[in-house]
């Protein structure tokens, strides 16, 4: 089971919204690439896996990963709150403004709503595991991208 | 009452934060490293560390989960801010 702790893993405190960054991090958030993938990539393999390790690193990592999703999920909320009509109109996040006004969806940057698709769980550990090594692989392209 | 920790709700805050945080990562590293006896003895500190700051935080601030609310007249777990505000 989960329990909420009321805290951020890291502090944001954004004072100027950027409607247009905003709309980059979002596919951090529900892109193919994002926290909600990868919180459900770690928390849905680990019952395929067979010793203690590969089960603890796979729970461990996929709850710190839903603390990851919080953070982003803040950065695009504090990034709009402020934002008026006109900035987010004049900025990609319009399309994304016309159904979620500033409400946090999940969707990449690019408009396409969150899948499961984006990850796989195959119930074989290696083959999940190798998964893994790819999907973290990602992570350091959307760090120097 | 414990002394010595800073009064500033958002400071403490932070300390837990960065405790937690330390905390977290000695736990990764411990999963593949269950035998691994220097970073059992620095989670073992950060571990208690991290609980006083915490029982200080939740006795002058509020509770950080629904199951540390203290007050008997009022359920203070409801107060804002929540952690993506500011």
């Amino acid at each position: 089971m989960w329990q909420y702790e009321k805290k951020l893993q890291f502090p944001i405190n954004i004072k100027r919204p950027n409607p247009k960054l905003a709309n980059f991090i979002i596919s951090q958030y529900g892109g193919p690439d994002g926290e909600m993938g990868a919180s459900m990539r770690y928390l849905s393999q680990r019952y395929s896996m067979d010793d203690d390790v590969a089960k603890a690193i796979l729970t461990d990592i996929g709850t710190e990963e839903l603390a990851h999703l919080e953070m982003v999920a803040t950065l695009v909320h504090q990034l709009t709150k402020n934002a008026t009509t006109s900035e987010i109109e004049n900025s990609p996040l319009a399309l994304y403004y016309v159904d979620h006004a500033k409400g946090v969806w999940p969707v990449s940057a690019g408009g396409q709503a969150f899948t499961s698709m984006s990850f796989a769980v195959k119930g074989d550990p290696i083959a999940d595991l190798v998964e893994d090594l790819a999907a973290d692989a990602t992570i350091s392209y959307a760090q120097h991208e | 009452m414990l002394t010595g920790y800073d009064r500033n709700k958002d400071r403490v805050l932070k300390q837990i934060m960065a405790l937690s945080f330390t905390q977290n990562e000695l736990v990764l590293f411990l999963d593949t490293h269950p035998d691994n006896q220097k970073a059992l003895a620095k989670y073992r500190e950060i571990t208690a560390e991290l609980k006083e700051l915490r029982k200080f935080y939740k006795e002058n601030f509020g509770p950080l989960t629904n199951a540390e609310v203290t007050s008997k007249t009022e359920w203070e777990w409801i107060k804002s801010p929540w952690p993506w505000e500011n």
